[in-house]
């Protein structure tokens, strides 16, 4: 016996949003929390400290403004995904999603070139405070690109199969999907500045 | 979520792209401004108000803020509070520590209004 879950299709009465659309709210207010908690130990840290250096003169401003290009680039195509699903159109949905994924690549591959070049000059998480919020912040933002970067491939390849049977569904997974990556993209927006620019 | 006709569909679409265009120069804004050499108190204020118009953007029209339930709201509204409570904390620390510092500048500036030796007045 199959057991259907509710209301992932269609809004709850009460609650006016399909389940996983509330979920994904809860789990976002979740992450606010988790990365609140980064940004205050942040805070106090360099206010306590008698000295901080500024951020871009020991860090790449230059590769951190292009992956902050390519990260919203990547939450224009999440968008433009799920438009083209709400108009049918699951061939350019993929496109779409596969530009996501190329440019959750791109961003990897500037932030290991970034690891890298610090690895070289021996600036480790333990050299200092600075080094250790700026390993701990990036490092567990880039966690949650993989993360959105596997969920992405899933729904990309054997995830699609659903468009054939259930395409309202589908569609919700991309809209929840692309809350997730869109709230990835806002906590670099703030990482930016806060890390590389002041 | 509002607009499930194709036409509406599109005309979201677009908005997306001038909301991207948007976060661009924003984004280039924020790196020129940074150039500028601001005092810290002032950069700060600017690169996290820039920050701020840029979250707000995102979470308006990429996550349909602008156009939601108020289930969402209310759920916001505690998040809001309480990521409050977390910058709380490093303000007050940071507030203590200043009112801390300009006290023992103040000690050490003012002069010594009695004599080590001076004897205390007595009561007649």
């Amino acid at each position: 016996m199959e057991l259907e879950i509710p209301y992932n299709v269609h809004p709850r009465p009460d609650t006016g949003l399909y389940n996983a659309k509330l979920g994904v709210w809860l789990f976002l207010a979740s992450e606010v929390m988790l990365f609140g908690a980064l940004f205050s130990s942040l805070i106090l840290l360099r206010t306590g400290a008698p000295t901080w250096p500024h951020g871009w003169e020991l860090l790449n401003v230059p590769l951190a403004t292009l992956n902050t290009f390519i990260l919203i680039s990547s939450s224009v195509t999440v968008i433009l995904a799920w438009a083209s699903l709400r108009l049918g159109d699951l061939k350019k949905a993929r496109i779409y999603l596969a530009l996501t994924l190329a440019c959750g690549f791109g961003f990897l591959i500037i932030k290991s070139i970034e690891y890298g070049s610090k690895f070289q000059h021996h600036h480790y998480p333990s050299t200092d405070n600075f080094y250790a919020t700026y390993y701990v912040m990036t490092g567990l933002h880039g966690l949650h690109v993989i993360g959105g970067m596997i969920l992405f491939a899933y729904l990309l390849g054997p995830g699609a199969k659903m468009w054939t049977k259930e395409p309202e569904r589908y569609t919700n997974r991309i809209e929840v999907a692309g809350l997730y990556w869109h709230f990835v993209d806002l906590v670099w927006i703030f990482l930016f500045p806060t890390l590389y620019l002041l | 979520m509002s607009g499930h006709t194709v036409e509406e569909i599109r005309k979201e679409t677009r908005t997306y792209l001038i909301v991207f265009a948007a976060l661009a120069v924003l984004t280039v804004v924020t790196v020129a401004v940074s150039y500028l050499k601001l005092s810290v108190g002032l950069g700060i204020a600017v690169a996290l108000a820039i920050a701020s118009v840029k979250g707000f953007l995102v979470a308006g029209f990429f996550m349909h803020l602008f156009s939601e339930r108020k289930l969402l709201y209310s759920i916001l509204l505690v998040t809001v509070l309480f990521f409050g409570v977390l910058l709380w904390g490093p303000w007050h620390h940071w507030y203590n520590s200043l009112g801390v510092s300009t006290i023992h500048e103040e000690k050490t500036k003012a002069p010594p209004t009695a004599p080590h030796n001076t004897p205390l007045p007595t009561a007649h």
